[in-house]
């Protein structure tokens, strides 16, 4: 079977995604529709067969975790933490650049990168119309550190449920490999943006108000303990054998249940868009493997790195990690998925693990791939601030060779690789 | 350039609803009470649906705004002051 015209479905749905002339989930949701046609056509797919590529158990994970992220979002919880600790270093830029940055990746971490960016710019704009400080420096070193959080857990992002799922790793698994990585990577991330940006962090404290924050202590307790709910819940699970989905499944009915909001409201709220695209791309994905259009990726991979472990985990890091410079993180990791699990290593957790990095922070070294960099610089330029996207680069670049560099050598070392 | 104009703009477009809403829970929070209010663009302005949703950006315009604001209160203050007096 010639692969050709599969693979040129596939890489219309790219171009389409990465154009963004459309939707994501409408631009999957078509090459979908292409490549089951073709599949049918060839007599090597079957409809029913091309549905059950979809892959139901990382949709109940990811729908299950939206909706807690969502009404935890609602109750101001972080809201609430954000704020008391800024008051408290506000004077103090250098802190303040260290505590932003952390409070970013912490949020994004436990919360959606777009919630934790929106938060945080949010709060750093309001502090520079306040005469209270120069945002711009705060507030790119902030979206730079919210890409950051959410790496080194299985609910931290997307690619994170895709890779976690297939590879079979529970929550805590998932965490023993990765947050340690993502840890450090705090420390060499924020040396950096200190070091660019340290000529420029200017922070009075100006006329802010923040002696008073009015937030419902009722909330941002019910928040914290929803969000606690679905970690112990989550870890339990792991321990239990049962799957992660359940767990998240059971946090989101919780949560709704026990929060009091509009439930109708909550759903909407949710990206579908990604859950539509996730479903999709996945049925896409199916298509490929079924004939065989990514072996070529595979044999390339498995005779560069010729039977080595440590050099097939290098090379996926920084594979994936170049290709999520230009693709979105969620195409980089659900089309490298499958190419992991046809290489010939007993022991993969390396492999999945460089996956997880590679496809998470290759993500700020140009703006067109990195949303929450474009977002921010959206943000700033409506409260006035004129920034040049591509000087956001000069910052982004040196950031991702460190990220990719530091995680080369975490991988080689956690896993015994050398 | 032109492109990547418009990708910031899209991007941020799509989110920009919701940057408001925290903007405005944010603002609240610090002890700044604020409303937020869903105006329909007015009819027989259909032609100016592109000026009318760049409203919120216009400084001068949100200062008008404010302006008015502040006017509606004091008016609608004195008015229960009076009607208070009254009773």
């Amino acid at each position: 079977m010639d692969p050709t015209k599969y693979l040129l479905g596939y890489l219309l749905v790219v171009l389409l995604a990465v154009s963004e002339a459309f939707p994501m989930s409408l631009s999957a949701m078509v090459g979908a529709a292409l490549l089951v046609a073709f599949g049918v056509s060839d007599g090597v797919l079957s409809f029913s067969e091309a549905l059950s590529f979809i892959d139901l158990e990382l949709l109940a994970l990811l729908v299950g975790v939206m909706i807690v992220v969502e009404v935890v979002d609602r109750c101001g919880t972080f809201r609430y933490l954000a704020l008391k600790v800024v008051r408290r270093v506000l004077k103090r830029p250098v802190l303040l650049l260290v505590v932003a940055g952390l409070m970013s990746a912490l949020t994004s971490l436990l919360l959606s990168d777009e919630a934790a960016l929106l938060l945080i710019v949010a709060i750093l704009l309001s502090l520079g119309k306040a005469g209270a400080l120069d945002p711009v420096p705060f507030a790119v070193s902030s979206a730079i550190m919210v890409n950051l959080g959410g790496t080194g857990t299985l609910v931290g992002s997307v690619p994170n449920m895709a890779i976690g799922i297939r590879a079979g790793f529970s929550f805590a698994e998932f965490a023993s490999y990765l947050l340690p990585c993502e840890f450090a990577l705090y420390g060499v991330t924020l040396a950096l943006l200190y070091l660019y940006y340290r000529g420029k962090l200017q922070s009075s404290g100006g006329e802010a108000e923040l002696e008073e924050i009015e937030v419902s202590r009722v909330d941002v307790a019910k928040g914290a303990f929803l969000l606690s709910l679905m970690l112990s819940l989550l870890i339990a699970a792991g321990i239990a054998g049962f799957p992660a989905s359940a767990a998240a499944l059971a946090s989101a009915v919780i949560s709704l249940a026990l929060a009091g909001f509009d439930t109708l409201e909550v759903f909407q709220r949710l990206d579908w868009d990604t859950v539509v695209f996730t479903a999709a791309f996945t049925v896409i994905i199916g298509a490929l493997e079924r004939v065989e259009a990514l072996k070529g990726l595979t044999l390339w991979l498995q005779e560069a790195a010729g039977g080595s472990l440590a050099l097939a985990t290098l090379l996926v890091l920084l594979v994936s990690g170049a290709a999520s410079l230009l693709l979105p993180n969620l195409i980089v990791a659900l089309s490298f998925i499958p190419v992991i699990e046809a290489l010939p290593f007993a022991d993969k957790r390396a492999l999945w693990s460089a996956l997880v990095l590679g496809a998470n922070l290759g993500g700020v070294g140009l703006p067109v791939s990195s949303f929450v960099i474009v977002m921010t610089i959206g943000a700033l330029r409506r409260e006035g601030y004129e920034i040049d996207p591509w000087a956001v680069t000069r910052v982004g670049i040196p950031v991702t060779v460190a990220w990719l560099a530091f995680s080369a050598i975490y991988l080689l070392t956690r896993f015994s690789l050398i | 350039m032109a492109k990547m104009e418009n990708l910031i703009e899209k991007r941020f477009k799509s989110v920009e609803e919701k940057y408001r809403e925290e903007l405005d829970l944010v603002s609240e929070a610090l002890g700044k009470p604020c409303i937020i209010l869903h105006v329909q663009l007015p009819e027989g302005c259909e032609e100016y649906k592109e000026l009318f949703e760049k409203l919120p950006e216009d400084e001068v315009f949100m200062a008008e705004l404010q302006e008015f604001v502040r006017q509606a209160l004091k008016k609608r203050a004195g008015k229960l002051l009076q009607e208070r007096n009254q009773g």
